[in-house]
């Protein structure tokens, strides 16, 4: 499988003393829609930055599309379209202007420069402000820019951090759904806190937890980790048609019950069974007893409860997770025995 | 390509500046007065470094200063971090375009003031001011040289003390306490051409120099024994230590000048290349720390 993005051992610590990246190994597979998950403060952006080449790695490597990573690494940051967390633009700039800079940064010739800045401008809803300084634009209207920028030189892989953040119901939707169209033909990078937006768009998840990846696979795998997979269901009927689905439902069906509240169902589907066929089981019987369906839930929570068990299995390993750090060799050493 | 779009955008930054433009009609209306107040009673020469040492003394000094503390600061480098340095340029590039921008600014803002103000000097119609020698083109044309290498040397300064501390105030502060205590030091051994306060006297005798012969490059040349000289220097070093410095006080206007005969040995080419090497080695220091910076 190619990789568009590799780390080994990838480690940054400031000062000497906050470490905010730790022994970081990472694969992310050309094409995919990788969501970024962990909590603030868990060194999403700082790996993201050691990537653009924004910091300088204290221990191990990075490579994106097969090319090292680095301060000076101009051809690395020509292949990656970033948008960044509450972006800072010039501010006594226009949109236009920006984005002219950045496309001569990219070496974009100008005629190609001007009409793919006009396009984008449009496409991305800042035609009402290019008369507009930067300094005066709203949280919205600036992450549009900054997704502007990042799509600019038709890179193949995009690191957005945070791109929902701080944005109104219609410019989150905006953002979700434009990494929906862009994962066609390009490996996407979603750096974020917001579950919900992980569980919309992204096909592979990477879970970071002070510094260190403690997950990494598809959003299949992830959930698959989930002891329980849970499915709500809603229910509409008479008491004894509610108290005879109960005494069916656990000799024909492979789920285990519990109620919720007078009307709400709570399912667990046995090991090894398959949820669409327990499902199916389960309503046939509901329909059998004379209780009707008003709603069914299934998978909103699993991401944050896969997550949040993630971070508490990695939590009670204690020293165990110091097991799987690389150990130095005697070349390192030297070639002194020890 | 990159240099040239990060240098156009700094250009366009500064040119909006509120700094930049008040500092141009700053020093416009300073030259004005200058040049009214010393227009019937100060000899060309005299006059012409008097206007140029606002920018070689005091107050344009610290103008500069601060225009090439702020091309680097915590702050500045944010949004040059996110907005730019995230793109496909390398680190030496952007720095280049940002330390050329200021140069020139810098240089088109003295530009607009001093030659305005020298034309005006040496053109109008004056009373007549006992000049014991006239302004040439080739002193003109010196001390404009002059003039550029050492604002590029200020700006460097400032650009560098900026990458270093991050943070414009203690820049600053540690400009202030370091910068003054040099130029005393400088001074002290003689070696003007490193001071600008000293080549701001030194002015007057640079602005009459003529076109220089092969004679006087040899006279210079085989001037004086080194060996002698330093031990001089070092000597007097000591005696201003101990504070037993036999030297006259320095007194400032309207004797600022009055001593310029004793950099009638100044040579043009030695503080341009001096001043143009430590600006050399000042970019040098600044890439280097700005490579090793996290942004």
């Amino acid at each position: 499988m190619d990789a568009a993005i590799r780390t080994e051992h990838l480690t940054k610590v400031f000062g000497g003393v906050v470490i905010a990246v730790n022994d970081l190994c990472l694969t992310v597979p050309k094409g995919a829609v990788f969501g970024f998950l962990g909590p603030n403060g868990a060194g999403k952006t700082t790996t993201l930055r050691l990537l653009l080449g924004l910091h300088r790695p204290s221990a191990g490597q990075a490579f994106v599309l097969g090319r090292p990573c680095g301060i000076d690494a101009a051809d690395v940051r020509a292949m990656i379209g970033f948008l960044p967390t509450n972006p800072k633009f010039p501010p006594h700039l226009k949109p236009f202007e920006y984005l002219n800079l950045v496309g001569r940064l990219h070496r974009i010739p100008s005629d190609v420069r001007i009409a793919r800045i006009s396009s984008l401008v449009r496409a991305v809803g800042l035609l009402p402000v290019t008369d507009q300084r930067i300094g005066t634009l709203s949280t919205g209207e600036t992450t549009r820019l900054g997704i502007a920028a990042s799509l600019l030189a038709d890179p193949p892989l995009l690191l957005w951090d945070e791109p929902t953040a701080g944005l109104d119901p219609a410019a989150r939707r905006f953002a979700l759904d434009l990494i929906q169209e862009l994962r066609h033909d390009r490996t996407v990078v979603v750096a974020t806190h917001i579950l919900a937006d992980i569980d919309r768009v992204c096909d592979h998840v990477g879970v970071m937890f002070e510094g260190r990846m403690i997950f990494s696979g598809t959003m299949q795998d992830m959930k698959r980790r989930l002891r329980q997979e849970g499915i709500t269901l809603e229910l509409a009927g008479s008491r004894d048609a509610l108290r005879k689905a109960t005494e069916v439902l656990p000799n024909r069906c492979q789920v285990e019950h519990r109620w919720v509240s007078e009307n709400v169902l709570s399912l667990t589907v046995e090991e090894g069974a398959g949820r669409a066929k327990a499902l199916a089981d389960v309503l046939h019987v509901l329909a059998e007893v004379g209780v009707d369906l008003q709603s069914i839930q299934s998978g909103h929570g699993d991401t944050e409860s896969a997550y949040l068990n993630l971070l508490q299995e990695d939590q009670s390993h204690g020293f165990a997770r110091f097991q799987d750090s690389p150990r130095p060799t005697h070349a390192d050493r030297g070639g002194v025995p020890v | 390509m990159p240099i040239a779009a990060v240098f156009q955008y700094e250009m366009q930054s500064l040119l909006k500046s509120w700094l930049v433009r008040l500092w141009l009609v700053a020093a416009l209306l300073m030259a004005l007065i200058i040049v009214m107040a010393g227009w019937a009673v100060l000899t060309d020469a005299i006059l012409i470094s008097v206007t140029l040492a606002t920018f070689l003394v005091f107050p344009w000094f610290l103008v500069i200063i601060v225009l090439g503390v702020s091309a680097s600061t915590a702050g500045r480098l944010d949004s040059a971090a996110d907005g730019i340095l995230s793109r496909p340029i390398k680190r030496w590039e952007f720095l280049t375009g940002i330390w050329a921008a200021r140069v020139l600014t810098v240089w088109a803002v003295s530009a607009a003031v001093l030659v305005p103000a020298v034309i005006v000097i040496v053109a109008g119609d004056r009373p007549k001011v006992a000049e014991t020698q006239p302004v040439t083109l080739f002193g003109m044309l010196a001390a404009l040289a002059i003039i550029l290498v050492v604002l590029a040397f200020l700006v460097s300064v400032g650009v560098l003390l900026g990458t270093l501390f991050k943070n414009a105030w203690l820049a600053m502060v540690v400009l202030l306490f370091v910068w003054y205590p040099i130029n005393a030091i400088l001074t002290t051994f003689h070696l003007a051409e490193f001071s600008p306060v000293s080549l701001d006297q030194a002015m007057p005798t640079i602005l009459q120099k003529t076109w220089p012969s092969r004679d006087q490059e040899s006279e210079q040349e085989s001037a004086g024994p080194i060996q002698a000289e330093l031990q001089r220097q070092a000597e007097e070093f000591i005696r201003n230590l101990t504070g037993t410095s036999h030297r006259e006080p320095q007194s400032r206007e309207p004797e600022f000048f009055r001593n310029a005969d004793r950099y009638a040995d100044v040579s043009v080419v030695k503080v341009i290349a001096s001043y143009g090497g430590l600006t050399l080695l000042l970019w040098g220091a600044t890439m280097l720390v700005f490579y090793f910076r996290d942004l």
